[in-house]
């Protein structure tokens, strides 16, 4: 019922609607439809008697909240459990966003606090950058964070990325946001060793991460099993915010910005995905192979974890990705010296990766790719074997991880695109990134002195 | 006492369209029918087009089959146009799961 009362609010009608609601059970395969059957009166209602909660367009801007203890201690717990009553919360402590630390946050951009970024779907909540302040102050953020947040936001209310859909879906779809150019290094970013998890030395994709899943929660609606039916909402604390390795990039090779938006190498910038699951692959082999022998066989062994029947491919591959894979630049270095460039290698993943026709239709993923909305993507059954998407080039190989040679990490895509968003530094940018080195530690080589 | 001012994270929202009025009968009517072909949709919008048409004289159905099917189809505003031009005075619009 969430998912399209959210919708209806999307569309610019009150978060209401009329429907007819069942359990799961009739809308399974071979399912009983009686239900529905017997339910025959409450359509009819639905379209002749059933009546909106409002008859009233306008703005609907909430007031501040106000809380009350005794101390401010106190007044934080209970603006924490006031959060959660209130659905605003993700079950870990939020700072509170006071108009200090909401101004404070607001010292990153010099757009207008009230700068429309978009709607943000199913609910249609309006994300402006006082918004996006709002939720990075909560998420525990930092004002040098902000240009990133709103690239990123900007990225996902793209309309190619069809936030609305991914957001609403069963499917545990989570955002990827990679960050190029000076920025990442600058504001603490992550890529190296444990980019996608917590790191207090690179504390800014938690904070960053946190205030998406915040803003596509409390403002788009995307509550469990009420405005998402994402069943199992991995990585869904922060998604997955990072930097790629430009340091460690081989020699000749490009950035992910380059590869999907000609955006030139030590310009900022945000490239943003939509993930759907996560898988580590062990690459490297026991040690005695040669080198030709490990590197073709790892490569095989990646492919081997991209050629699954998946339904999602069907939704990336006209214009999308199937996903990014992460390589570390120990792995890009040992591949480029043994003459495997950028190209070669999508190029090889591509081909290795294709799934036999037969395959195709014994796992239902023929079906699938019939019921996706481009044409080219419905021709692509008459492929033998069918790659998982249009070209090579479409999938995403990002040089990043910790700097050691025996893991990939695979994050496949359900994204009928790939968006951009653009950093805008304010003019004071010196001086923030000066005030984060004196209150953080200063970052060189990938280690903060703390 | 002290006290914490502080945002509601959940931000505006704006109601621009209102519902449509519902009608006050079913008979003589054109009822359009609209799907994304999933969640079983293939079973269930048949036989209520049947039932209406059983229950309702003089009543019109115009079938999903005859407008584009799918999320991404039914979503788009040629399809609300087709609606339209088939003078619907109601839609049902299935399944959502």
């Amino acid at each position: 019922m969430g998912v399209v009362r959210n919708a209806m609010a999307g569309l610019g009608f009150d978060q209401d609607a009329s429907m007819v609601v069942f359990p799961i059970a009739p809308f399974l395969v071979g399912s009983d439809i009686s239900p529905v059957e017997a339910a025959f009166d409450r359509f009819v209602e639905g379209l002749t008697e059933w009546q909106p909660r409002s008859r009233e367009t306008g703005l609907r801007q909430p007031p501040k909240v106000r809380i009350e203890a005794n101390g401010f201690e106190a007044a934080l717990d209970r603006m924490n459990r006031q959060f959660l009553m209130n659905a605003w919360g993700d079950g870990l402590p939020l700072n509170a966003p006071s108009e200090e630390r909401v101004s404070w946050i607001l010292e990153g951009t010099e757009l207008p606090r009230d700068h429309l970024l978009g709607k943000v779907m199913p609910r249609g909540g309006i994300a402006t950058v006082e918004t996006v302040a709002v939720s990075l102050a909560a998420a525990g953020g930092r004002p040098e964070y902000l240009p990133v947040l709103i690239a990123a936001m900007e990225a996902i209310l793209d309309p190619a990325i069809e936030h609305d859909k991914w957001q609403a879906t069963s499917g545990s779809t989570f955002p990827v946001v990679i960050v190029n150019g000076p920025i990442a290094q600058q504001i603490r970013l992550n890529s190296g060793f444990g980019l996608l998890g917590p790191d207090p030395q690179h504390p800014a994709g938690a904070s960053i991460g946190r205030s998406i899943r915040l803003l596509l929660q409390n403002v788009g609606g995307a509550l469990p099993a009420v405005g998402t039916m994402a069943m199992f909402g991995g990585m869904r604390y922060t998604n997955a915010v990072f930097a790629e390795d430009e340091d460690g990039l081989p020699e000749g090779w490009t950035t992910v910005a380059e590869d999907r938006f000609g955006i030139p190498r030590g310009t900022n910038a945000v490239t943003v995905f939509v993930a759907t699951g996560a898988s580590n692959i062990v690459r490297r082999g026991v040690g005695k192979e040669a080198p030709d022998e490990e590197a073709e066989q790892s490569l095989h062994r990646v492919a081997s974890y991209l050629r699954s029947p998946s339904s999602h491919y069907s939704h990336s591959w006209a214009r999308g990705t199937p996903g990014g894979l992460l390589m570390s630049r120990t792995v890009a270095n040992q591949l480029a010296g043994l003459g495997w460039d950028k190209e070669r290698i999508k190029t090889f993943l591509w081909e290795k990766s294709r799934i036999p026709a037969s395959e195709v239709r014994e796992t239902g993923l023929y079906q699938w790719i019939k019921a996706a909305p481009e044409p080219e993507t419905i021709a692509s059954t008459e492929m033998d074997p069918w790659p998982i998407t249009r070209t090579p080039e479409q999938l995403i190989l990002c040089v990043a991880g910790g700097h050691h040679p025996t893991h990939n990490f695979w994050m496949q895509a359900m994204t009928p695109q790939v968006t951009r968003g653009e950093i805008r530094l304010p003019s004071n940018w010196d001086m923030l990134v000066a005030r984060g080195d004196e209150e953080l530690g200063i970052c060189e080589g990938g280690v903060c002195e703390i | 006492m002290d006290a914490l001012e502080v945002f509601d994270p959940s931000g505006a929202t704006e109601v621009t369209r209102l519902h449509a009025f519902r009608l006050p009968d079913l008979e003589g009517k054109t009822v359009a029918f609209l799907s994304n072909d999933m969640w079983q949709s293939h079973r269930m919008l048949p036989m209520l087009r049947n039932k209406l048409a059983e229950r309702f004289d003089g009543i019109r159905i115009v079938a999903e089959t005859e407008f584009p099917m799918g999320n991404v189809p039914i979503d788009r505003d040629e399809t609300v146009e087709q609606v339209v031009a088939r003078n619907a005075d109601a839609v049902i619009i299935g399944n959502a799961s």
